[in-house]
């Protein structure tokens, strides 16, 4: 990056102007840790949006809304019920990239390799976008392409809405590396609810082994209604995966990140069905 | 066991350097940069293998803050090794500051020395170059098949010692021996394996990359600081280069940030030195991490083929070894590495039929060099997978297999004699080998009795249990030398001044406690110096498991001379016989009690009031053996059967590197050396393009274990007494790294039935193996 200036707005309003006005040449700043990754040099003002007020994280009754500015170790540290990102923020590199990483800044510009995009789009957040007017699109949508292209110049991602676990559901999540620091080469989240013994609900992301992050229709579907078993997951899996393009990452074949994503998508159903029964037996 | 009690020796004192490090002070040639130096930057070939047509650096020349430019064409044509090795060198010249032939992607096309490093990288940018393309090998199979591209066509390329050499077959060394008839052995076997085995690349990945620097002094001599393990190789190397006299450079290595091997090479230091003539500025230049891994060096990735047959009742027939290293672009420490192949492992187990065939072939890859473990790595892969499947074949557990067959203290091995640098070796019988408490020791940590065969294991997570043996040498005999000299001050500390070289590994401390414990002083009295060519005496430098060893004898007995002039002084102020003397804690005392003196009145009264003379001396020493430390590693392995993937569960490391002079530092290089394996046989892996670029060239991509993915780890000291070694040494900063890819495999194959010949034990290639049914074909990987 080659930064010639630096702003340091105190509120979204000031921040938006900057923003606007600059247009191409600003750019937004937040932990600023995807900078080891790009290669732009065009010349760029960096625009501080951490002290906007946008770090916290609160509890918005059927759901958690997070500052975007909030960081993956505040995400890691925070605690409460129907909240699981702490699980996602733990396998999140290294403690010291969790301090400064924040939630937007881990969304609006994706990786194959990013980790948040999967969960959030296996639990149905929102994601709120400010700018001239306030927007709020679901995650299928925010990921369908590149996020940073929703964005215009001044738009700022304020707010990421996370639905709270109910109490019948189970998360399981699976991030694929070779060390703690590594790249994922294949992550899952799975999110499923148990209602009378049937599957009320099931959810499944994928990434890190295909191009962009998906949700897996096809198995979800197969799965709603059914009851929970090794082999209906199974053949769940291995029938829903049509039209999917995998990419093996960092020296693996498209053939093994295939078979990696199976395998986990299969654990992952089943260690969120195993939560989730745990669960409402625990209610019973 | 040791001998006696000792003081200073054989105690966990505090590294010396460690709190001026902890505290951030400025130790590191990156600190001692000078404001005005010019920043040097290097323009790397974008090709494998290329011809310069033409060039043109009048623009670069031009740029308004540009000093310098070097290419081909505007320094000495001088052949040379960049091996910082024994004079004359055992690796072949073949190697030019500069050349108009390129042999490597990254290889030297021109240099930038300018104001910035915005401005050196700018002007390399304007440089143009038209090359010719030509084809490029990249495997040993292909670099060795008839017409294959002749990468070192140049007709100074040379041996500078009598061994075999042919480039225009791509061959940069070769060695054959055969003691007994393999093929008799083979034949006399109830049982033979006979399998290929491929280790691959890897990086020793240095903390600090390499760095250099240099500047004129007032008398115009060149003034080198640098990251080095060899600083008089260096010197004498770099005035080859450039075709000076030794007399005009002055090489200074500072603290070190890790070598590992990669600074045991001249990577840097030649351009540096001509850059300060040329610019008459100081001139600094760093290598990026993307330049450490593609033109620094390398592990020598090596092919090998395993014969070995054995009766049923354990004994060892014959066992045939064919090592072929790839060497890459350079043919830097080919030789002695694949030699060392032999000689660091075959005398592990008798056996009085073997065969040893060593080569190193060219190819347009990057060149390898020295590296921990140094041949011995690649060697003890082939040779302990290979004792484990002819155990299994001969129905003996893998554990009493070596135990029945390894070599013991009182006995030799042929291979010692047939098997040296280069040359012939030099014979030597055992006089420490604590192996068999090692394999015990280790056995009864891991839990080796719970250990079944893979065949009754069931589940998806299978766990299993292997194991290696392995041994080294310390120093390489009638070859290393090493020197120091010691002085003593009015205040009764003493200044050592070493050419060994401190790299990182706590040496300055062993050597100091070597120093005090001989002097009958303490460790915060010896005020250590390593190393500065102006000011140190001669040292090999940090190669070879020599330093404790080696240079370690050299401060024994300069410190035994020393002691005894301080006795002599003694005596005259005491006004007795020196052998009623004795010291104790720099105190001379008298025998009987009745009188003493302290070491700054003996300095004080040499200094200034009779007899006057300094009290200090100077010792050099070369070994006569190169005893070897033993150890047996223990791997415990789970693998996930449905990915491949596989987790180190616990690792135990038993070592005999004789009295260890600092127990923790000996612990922190038997657990460093592991972690360093467990990388290398799981994680760490070049992958190249096919027009051989490599492409992940960062720790993003290139994956190096942190302190979060250790295993659970224990080192086991099992100290013996090496009597030619400074209070019962010798070595342990190599033996540890070779451990890993053999005990890992076995285990691997223990858990699950998979046998993986080729490294590093990645979860797609178990995973392919397990739907092979257990292995999946050989392929030379890179
Ligand atoms: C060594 C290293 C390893 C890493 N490994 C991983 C990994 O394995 N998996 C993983 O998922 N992540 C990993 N990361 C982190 C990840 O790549 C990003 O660097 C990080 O998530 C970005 O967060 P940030 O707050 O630092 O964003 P910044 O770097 O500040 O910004 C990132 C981008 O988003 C824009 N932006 C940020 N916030 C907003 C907002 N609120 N509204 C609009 N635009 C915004 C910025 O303008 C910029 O373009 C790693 C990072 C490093 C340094």
């Amino acid at each position: 990056m080659n930064y010639v200036d630096f702003k340091i707005p105190t509120s979204l309003a000031e921040a938006r102007a900057i923003l606007t006005e600059l247009g191409d040449q600003a750019m937004p700043v937040a932990g600023s840790t995807l900078h080891v990754f790009l290669r732009d040099e065009s010349p760029k003002v960096g625009v501080d949006i951490s002290r906007l007020g946008l770090g916290e994280i609160a509890d918005a009754g059927d759901h958690y809304a997070i500052g975007a500015t909030t960081t993956v170790a505040d995400l890691h540290a925070f605690s409460a019920p129907g909240w699981v990102l702490n699980r996602v923020a733990e396998a999140f590199v290294t403690q010291p990239i969790r301090n400064m990483a924040t939630v937007g800044g881990s969304v609006v510009r994706v990786f194959p390799w990013s980790d948040w995009p999967i969960p959030l789009l296996a639990l149905d957040a929102e994601f709120v976008i400010t700018g001239d007017q306030e927007r709020v699109m679901s995650a299928k949508d925010f990921f369908a392409r590149q996020p940073f292209h929703h964005l215009q110049p001044g738009d700022i991602l304020t707010s990421v809405r996370v639905p709270k676990m109910p109490a019948n559901a189970g998360f399981g999540y699976f991030k694929e590396r070779r060390t703690t620091t590594d790249f994922s080469r294949c992550t899952v989240a799975a999110c499923v609810s148990i209602e009378e013994g049937t599957l009320a609900d099931a959810r499944i992301a994928i990434g890190a082994a295909v191009p962009m992050p998906i949700r897996m229709g096809a198995v979800e579907e197969a799965l709603k209604g059914a009851k929970p078993s090794a082999a209906k997951i199974e053949t769940a899996v291995l029938n829903g995966l049509e039209g999917v393009r995998w990419k093996g990452l960092h020296g693996i074949s498209d053939d093994y990140a295939r078979h990696l994503t199976v395998v986990r998508m299969v654990d992952a159903l089943q260690a969120a069905c195993d939560e989730a029964t745990a669960q409402t037996g625990e209610q019973k | 066991m040791s001998k006696r009690k000792f003081k200073v020796v054989n105690q966990p004192l505090r590294k010396i350097d460690s709190l001026s490090l902890a505290l951030g002070k400025p130790a590191y040639v990156g600190d001692l940069k000078p404001a005005d130096a010019l920043i040097i930057k290097m323009l790397g070939s974008p090709h494998a293998h290329a011809r310069i047509k033409s060039i043109d650096v009048s623009a670069a020349e031009a740029m308004p803050g540009v000093h310098a430019v070097l290419y081909h064409g505007n320094v000495p044509r001088i052949v040379h090794t960049t091996a910082g090795q024994g004079f004359p060198e055992p690796s072949p010249y073949d190697t030019f500051m500069f050349d108009n032939k390129m042999r490597f992607v990254g290889d030297r096309v021109a240099a930038v020395a300018a104001e910035t490093e915005k401005i050196a990288l700018a002007a390399l940018k304007a440089i143009q170059v038209e090359y010719e393309v030509l084809e490029p090998v990249f495997r040993i199979q292909d670099a060795m098949k008839d017409g294959a591209p002749v990468i070192h066509d140049e007709p100074e390329a040379k041996a500078v010692i009598p061994v075999p050499y042919e480039p225009a077959r791509n061959m940069a060394a070769k060695v054959d021996m055969e003691i007994g008839d393999m093929e008799k052995g083979l034949a006399e076997a109830d049982e033979t394996v006979d399998h290929p085995f491929y280790n691959h690349y890897a990086q020793h990945c240095p903390v600090e990359p390499h760095v250099s620097m240099a500047w004129l002094d007032r008398e115009d001599r060149i003034i080198i600081t640098t990251s080095t393990q060899v600083p008089f190789h260096c010197r004498r190397i770099v005035a080859q280069t450039l075709g000076i006299p030794v007399q005009r450079i002055r090489v200074i290595k500072p603290r070190i940030g890790g070598g590992f091997g990669a600074k045991q090479e001249i990577v840097l230091e030649d351009v540096v030195a001509m850059m300060a003539l040329r610019t008459k500025r100081p001139v600094y230049w760093e290598y990026t991490r993307e330049e450490e891994f593609v033109a620094s060096r390398t592990r020598h990735p090596m092919l090998m083929r395993l014969r070995m047959g054995a009766k049923k009742d354990g004994t060892i027939t014959a066992v045939g070894l064919d090592a072929t290293s790839n060497t890459g672009w350079n043919g830097s420490q080919g030789l002695t590495v694949v030699c060392n192949s032999g000689s660091k492992m075959l005398p592990l187990y008798r056996c009085d039929n073997i065969h040893f065939l060593g080569m190193a072939v060219y190819t347009n890859l990057p060149a390898g060099g020295a590296y921990r473990g140094y041949g011995a790595t690649q060697a003890a892969f082939a040779y302990e997978s290979a004792m484990d499947e002819l155990a299994e074949k001969i129905g003996m557990d893998p554990l009493e297999f070596r135990a029945k067959n390894h070599i013991k203290s009182g006995e030799t091995s042929p291979v010692f004699r047939a098997l040296g640098e280069g040359s012939e070796g030099v014979d030597q019988v055992i006089t420490s080998c604590e192996l068999a408490r090692c394999i015990k020791a280790g056995a009864k940590e891991i839990g080796w009795r719970k250990r079944k065969p893979h065949t009754a294991k069931k589940g998806r997570y299978r766990r299993g249990l292997g194991m290696a043996c392995l041994m080294q040498g310390s120093a390489i005999p009638e070859i290393d030398m090493g020197a120091a000299t010691l002085k003593m001050n009015e205040d009764g500390s003493f200044n050592l001044l070493m050419g060994a070289t401190d790299l990182g590994t706590g040496s300055d401390t062993v050597l100091a406690q070597i120093a005090a414990e001989q002097l009958g002083t303490t460790l915060d009295k010896i005020i250590v110096y390593s190393s500065d060519t102006d000011m140190t005496p001669f040292d090999v430098g940090a190669y070879a498991s020599s330093t404790t060893y080696l240079s370690g004898q050299a401060v024994q007995n300069v410190a035994q001379k020393v002691r005894k002039q301080i006795l002599k002084v003694g005596a005259d102020m005491m006004d007795c016989k020196v052998k009623e003397l004795t010291i104790e804690d720099s105190v001379v005392v008298r025998k009987d009690g009745s009188e003493q003196v302290t070491f700054s009145e003996i300095a004080l009264y040499s200094m200034y009031t009779a007899n006057q003379f300094q009290i200090g001396d100077i010792s050099s020493k070369i070994v006569h053996h190169s005893p070897p430390p033993f150890a047996a590693h223990f791997a415990e392995v789970e693998v996930d059967t449905l990915t491949g993937q596989v987790r180190v569960v616990k690792y135990v490391a038993a070592a005999d590197c004789g009295t260890p002079i600092h127990p923790k530092l000996a612990e922190g290089q038997v657990e460093g050396a592991v972690m360093n394996g467990i990388c290398y046989a799981l994680t760490e892996e070049y992958l190249f393009n096919d027009k051989g670029r490599m492409v992940n060239p960062n720790f993003g991509d290139y994956k190096l274990y942190t302190l979060s993915d250790l295993p659970e780890m224990k080192t086991i000291l099992v100290p013996s007494y090496e009597k030619t070694g400074p209070y019962g040494a010798k070595s342990v900063a190599e033996i540890g790294i070779n451990g890993p890819l053999p005990a890992i495999g076995n285990a691997i194959y223990n858990a699950c039935g998979v046998r993986l010949r080729t490294g590093p034990f990645t979860a797609e290639k178990i995973w392919r193996s397990l739907q092979a049914g257990g292995e999946i074909p050989f392929e030379e990987g890179h």
